[in-house]
């Protein structure tokens, strides 16, 4: 008995009271930040800027308000010559401890990232263990302030709104989400570059249909801007370089075998012109790299499974020659969108294509040869991109309405 | 003769009855300041055993009588003289304990048979008696030790004048509880019979469950004053020798003045006394007993108590009900997993809050986190201590329900709803999130089939708060890991506590986290140490009827 109670005291009451943690605090005494932002100041400070919950009042159901910023989110801004500083003012402003646990998304304005290098910025969240790993990054041109105050009636908080858009445009492979970890990856990779989403905010065409007034008589909530993930930044080494548009950017994340679940592409009907919808629900993607008297020459190659989503016009799915001119179609336009895509990369020497990585896999000693003179190389690079489009259904009718009438209109 | 104060006494007077007054109580009240001719058996000594062994019963009747009014000076002693002739050697006396023995079969049934037996045997009463008249349960006993036992017992002495012995046989006649639906182990399928404070009744309960011969059951009497019976069941052949030697050896160095309940055999013959964990398994149903009994199991009941242990007991066993195996094994699989998470919850949950609201909010998603952290804006208490005084309260309320009338145990109840679950949540004293956990883990607690367990892991889980309150989640794994090395040093009776968890072991014999099917019980455990390891020769698993048709038309075309 007394060599257990002996045991237990050191094994238990000594690191109890000997060694206090410095780190329990009581979760009502946090300022639980949802989102965050810096940008850069004309003076050359950099302002930090967050979107903090308040948990009493959203509780008390007030994420329905109409006001431009819910009560249930404080929005707090402090300058700094650098994050830290600026992270530790606005510390003594904030009531509770500022807890990054739960930031989803990180707001980085274009001119900071275009000032200072990604890198530079990503190593305060990278060396402090309060942000999570799975934190994603998204770039803007517009005031971080300014979007964190866009009202978001369906969501508790615009930082929650914000977190929302990336996480169901993905599943729909509109827009990439690289986190953290991604991100600091592909910048210590060689023969790689980053991208990252774009967000911006535009005028909400519904509250201009609809007056203030009406709005009012009506309940309704009705912002009069709304946030919207409008592309994607690339970067070349650790600087962005160009803008991808949001059919680019499909391009650029089938390109890369990122795209998940459903891509929706538009194109005109081979037959006569008019829309055809085509939902690309699985991708096949390879990049081959070939050498040809010491240079380099890739072949991007695509194989997409679609459905038909939507069909004006007078195509006959159930014809096979039609149906395969469909298929071309397809194809044809995917590869144009990719041909863009690839050039404007090449243009900007951004390989966020991975094309010098492959390049290593392959033949590691010609990567060594190159890689201290990739930017220039880039630009020069030949491009093949080959893309099979595979229709594997039609939807529910394998006719089409427009062409042999329904049934009961005979 | 054993020198004895009693032996010395009849050596120097020869007179026992002037010797037990004279020599023991009155010597006894002189010192104690009592006048000379008094008599006061509450300052008399200690009377043991061996003081009764050697003295005999006498020739003469009256001075037998007055030797059991002089060792047993009680109000419940009766003494029923009977004169049959007018001679002085025509009497006979019935001693009995008032309340002990049925009075009303004495006077109706074995009165009048002594009676007649006198008037067809003149000439020899006791050996008439003792041949055919009396219950065959009737023994003959000649010393006062024999004699005062078979009393104590609910026996019946009968003294015949002239005769050096006397004749003992049983009317027990003590009130005993009826037997009805067990408490703590109730069961919606089943037998819901349990056992009552009476042991031939529990042994009646085991045996007719158990009709083999191979049933064993040895008495032992312990408790220097209460001299309780305390009975050892096991399956001859089954159970392993060791294991009752051993249970025999712990149970004689028992030597405390009273058993009055089983628990006081349990504390004084488990391996390791200061453990929180029951090492030995106790149950109030027979059928439990029973099944125990058929792994090899040894068990013990004891007079006055209604409870019966089982040895050697490991934590499986002690997760496992009688209604497991009253349920079809795919439905019980499920029960039995969802108790244990019940148990890991009941343990775990109220430290895991304290340790992620204080120390780990990251791990809560964001929502949760905002909904716990709204609800505690207000508290003036720290996470642990606010769950400490919650789980404090209702443990006194726990405790205060138990020990209400029936009658007013819904008081407390709406005591403990009003107050813990309305007026302290809107005071601002605790938080409706921690309410929540606490009734969570009170429901799941009570998902526990042993009481003894539930009681070990009620202290444990304040443990695992503190330690979590200090340390977060890491204090709470170093707690959990405290409480795994602890269960793995246990022993119950040599036997591993905590047996191999491990898949070889669990796919041959794992009864644990799913109940298998009857028909894969093929070998008994062998941490039970069974003599006999085969628990079915053929284990047959279900047969389709096609199967069995076919059996029987090959059988026809055979026979025809």
């Amino acid at each position: 008995m007394r060599q257990a109670v002996k045991h237990l005291v050191l094994t238990v009451l000594i690191p109890m009271f000997i060694l206090p943690p410095g780190c329990t605090a009581e979760i009502q005494d946090l300022a639980i930040v949802r989102s965050m932002g810096l940008d850069l100041l004309p003076n050359g400070e950099i302002e930090i800027t967050v979107s903090i919950v308040n948990p009493g009042a959203e509780q008390s159901g007030s994420q329905f308000t109409v006001s431009p910023i819910s009560t249930s989110v404080a929005i707090m801004s402090q300058t700094g010559k650098n994050t830290v500083e600026a992270m530790r003012r606005l510390s003594f402003e904030s009531s509770g401890r500022l807890y990054f646990s739960h930031c989803e998304t990180l707001l980085l304005n274009r001119r900071l990232i275009a000032e200072r290098s990604l890198g530079e910025i990503l190593d305060l969240l990278e060396r402090n263990y309060d942000f999570r790993p799975t934190l994603i990054p998204i770039i803007t041109d517009d005031s971080i302030a300014r979007l964190f105050a866009v009202p978001s009636p369906l969501d508790p908080s615009p930082a929650d709104r914000i977190n929302r858009l990336i996480r169901e445009q993905h599943l729909y492979s509109q827009f990439p989400r690289k986190n953290l970890i991604a991100l600091i990856r592909s910048l210590q990779t060689p023969g790689q570059d980053p991208y990252l989403p774009e967000l911006c905010q535009e005028p909400n065409p519904s509250a201009a249909a609809i007056s203030d007034q009406e709005a009012a008589h009506g309940n309704l909530a009705i912002p009069n801007t709304k946030l919207r993930l409008c592309g994607t930044t690339i970067f070349s080494n650790d600087r962005p370089v160009a803008s991808l548009n949001p059919d680019q950017t499909k391009a650029l994340l089938m390109m890369l075998g990122e795209a998940q679940h459903s891509i929706i592409i538009q194109f005109p009907s081979p037959v006569d012109g008019a829309d055809v919808s085509l939902d690309i629900f699985r991708v096949h993607n390879a990049l081959d790299v070939e050498l040809f008297a010491g240079k380099p020459s890739y072949t991007i190659s695509m194989e997409l499974h679609a459905r038909l989503m939507e069909l004006h016009g007078r195509l006959d799915p159930t014809d096979p020659l039609q149906y395969a001119a469909l298929e071309e179609a397809g194809a044809n336009h995917v590869r144009e969108l990719a041909r863009q895509t690839v050039d404007i990369c090449l243009l900007h020497s951004s390989d966020v294509l991975s094309f010098g990585r492959s390049l290593e896999r392959k033949n590691p000693q010609q990567w060594q040869r190159l890689s201290s003179n990739w930017q220039t190389i880039l630009p020069t690079l030949p491009v093949k991109i080959a893309v099979r489009v595979h229709l594997v259904g039609t939807g529910f009718t394998t006719s089409n309405p427009n062409q042999i009438p329904y049934e009961f209109n005979r | 003769m054993p020198d004895t104060k009693l032996n010395r006494l009849l050596i120097e007077t020869d007179d026992v009855l002037n010797r037990l007054l004279t020599n023991m109580h009155k010597t006894a009240a002189k010192s104690a300041g009592w006048s000379e001719e008094g008599f006061d058996p509450a300052a008399g000594q200690l009377l043991g055993d061996e003081d009764l062994q050697a003295l005999p019963v006498a020739n003469d009747l009256e001075k037998n009588l007055a030797i059991c009014r002089a060792v047993m000076p009680s109000w419940d002693l009766i003494t029923h003289t009977m004169q049959f002739g007018s001679g002085p050697g025509n009497s006979a006396a019935l001693v009995y304990l008032a309340g002990m023995t049925d009075a009303k079969h004495l006077e109706k049934t074995i009165m009048p048979a002594i009676q007649r037996a006198w008037h067809d045997t003149h000439y020899d009463l006791f050996g008439s008696l003792k041949r055919a008249i009396l219950p065959t349960s009737s023994t003959e006993v000649t010393d006062f030790q024999a004699a005062l036992n078979w009393l104590l017992y609910g026996g019946v002495l009968l003294f015949v004048a002239g005769q050096g012995s006397a004749l003992a046989f049983y009317e027990r006649g003590w009130p005993t509880r009826a037997v009805e639906d067990s408490d703590s182990e109730r069961v919606v399928r089943g037998a819901h019979e349990s056992f009552v404070e009476d042991l031939l009744s529990n042994t009646a309960l085991v045996r007719h469950r158990l009709r083999s011969p191979n049933l064993i059951i040895e008495t032992i009497r312990l408790g220097r004053m209460t001299q309780t019976e305390v009975a050892l069941f096991y399956v001859r052949g089954l159970a392993s020798s060791g294991l009752v030697q051993e249970l025999r050896a712990r149970l004689q160095r028992i030597d405390i003045d009273g058993v009055l309940e089983i628990n006081y055999l349990s504390e004084n013959i488990q391996d390791s006394r200061f453990s929180l964990f029951p090492l030995i398994l106790d149950t109030e149903r027979p059928d439990r007993v029973v099944a125990g009994l058929l792994e090899g199991k040894v068990a013990v009941l004891a007079e006055g108590s209604a409870r019966a242990l089982l040895m050697p007991a490991d934590i499986i066993s002690l997760l496992q009900t009688a209604d497991d195996y009253y349920t079809a094994f795919p439905v019980a699989s499920v029960l039995r997993l969802l108790r244990i998470t019940s148990l890991l919850v009941s343990l775990f949950l109220p430290a895991l809050y304290i340790a992620v609201t204080s120390f780990h909010q990251e791990m809560l998603p964001t929502r949760l986190l905002t909904s716990v952290a709204a609800a505690r804006i207000g508290v003036p208490f720290p996470g642990l201590l606010e769950a400490v005084l919650t789980e404090l309260s209702l443990e006194v309320l726990r405790k205060a329900s138990l020990r209400m009338p029936n009658k007013l145990s819904s008081t407390i109840g709406i005591v403990g709803a009003v107050v813990l679950g309305q007026v302290a949540v809107q005071a601002g004293l605790v938080s409706p999130a921690m309410l929540i956990v606490v009734a969570v883990t009170a429901v799941a607690s009570f998902t526990n089939p042993s009481f003894a367990l539930g009681l070990s892991l009620r202290y444990l889980r304040f443990g695992l708060m503190l330690m979590a309150g200090s340390l977060g989640l890491y204090g709470l794994m170093l707690g959990s890991l405290l409480i795994l090395v602890h269960l793995n040093s246990l022993r119950s009776f040599g036997v591993p506590y905590l047996p191999p968890l491990e898949p070889s072991y669990l796919q041959t014999y794992g009864d644990f986290f799913i109940r298998r099917p009857l028909w894969r019980h093929s070998l008994r455990p062998p941490n039970q140490m069974p003599q006999n390891r085969v628990q079915q020769s053929h284990p047959i698993g279900p047969q389709s009827p096609q199967s069995d048709t076919e059996q029987g038309g090959e059988k026809d075309e055979t026979g025809s």
